[in-house]
């Protein structure tokens, strides 16, 4: 495992959502400095995607529902006056997702750590809280777009 | 002439982001959501290309791809795989089971459309 221990996950959850924004959404996001941001607050849409295999954890994607009706307005290339609803936030949390820990997994197995990934579920809701256990290293970056901040966590274990 | 192009990808955001790349140029779009639609999609509608996602349920991209390329009516088709896993085995494994290109998400609009015509224009002879 010390080969993924190793690894810069930042660095390259960072650079795969950069490439994301600017691909697919055309927006400006800057990583924030210092400690994870931790959103707790309001109603809240959290994407998450596990890898198992020869190493073993998962992405959490989170974000409040006001950032989470931009990226969709965005992704979806909706007009204003279109409304979004929720199964449309969490198509495109889902897709967000997806893309981040598929790059992630590429990486683990081109080291030698092969391992498959779970289709991407998207939680809802203002009183929840989702946190892994057992896990080994633990990442958590934040971004932010004008206001609003996003937060990735990484949570990687063994699998032996 | 107009193209049929059939995409497969579970994500509709994904879906709408390559009918949306490809919407300057000239083909007829179908959609389908997993591999067994994908596969029934196909059949029935004889597409001119399919672009493929590899993580889906029910079927997978590769399984989806397998099937393609062991049926007589589909075996021609040309395939790119799109998708967000890019490591090597998998690159290795699709093109083993014929797949014609291999895209990664995320990709521009430019990325797609060169992909797309590489895979249509038949090799000169």
């Amino acid at each position: 495992m010390d080969e993924i221990m190793a690894l810069d996950l930042k660095a390259l959850v960072t650079n795969t959502i950069y490439e994301v924004f600017d691909t697919m959404l055309s927006m400006e996001i800057k990583q924030e400095e210092g400690e994870c941001k931790k959103i707790r607050n309001g109603r809240r849409f959290v994407g998450a995607v596990s890898f198992a295999g020869e190493v073993m954890g998962n992405i959490n994607i989170k974000m409040n529902e006001a950032f989470s009706r931009i990226i969709t307005r965005a992704m979806l290339r909706m007009e204003s006056g279109e409304s979004v609803m929720d199964e449309d936030i969490e198509d495109v949390i889902g897709e967000l997702s997806n893309i981040v820990c598929g790059d992630l997994k590429s990486r683990f197995c081109d080291i030698g750590f092969p391992c498959e990934l779970s289709i991407p579920s998207v939680t809802s809701g203002s009183d929840f809280k989702i946190e892994s256990m057992n896990w080994m290293r633990y990442e958590c970056v934040s971004f932010r777009h004008e206001e609003h901040l996003m937060d990735v966590e990484i949570y990687i274990k063994s699998a032996h | 002439m107009t193209q049929k192009i059939l995409v497969v990808d579970d994500s509709r955001t994904a879906r709408l982001i390559a009918r949306d790349a490809l919407s300057l140029y000239d083909c007829r779009f179908f959609e389908a959501k997993d591999g067994v639609e994908g596969l029934e999609t196909a059949r029935r509608e004889k597409p001119d290309l399919i672009l493929l996602d590899i993580t889906m349920d029910l079927m997978t991209g590769e399984e989806m791809l397998a099937r393609i390329k062991d049926d007589p009516d589909l075996n021609h088709v040309p395939v790119i795989m799109l998708t967000a896993i890019s490591d090597q085995d998998s690159i290795i494994r699709c093109v083993k089971l014929g797949a014609a290109g291999y895209i990664k998400k995320p990709f521009t609009n430019e990325q797609l459309i060169e992909g797309v015509k590489k895979a249509i224009t038949p090799a000169p002879k």
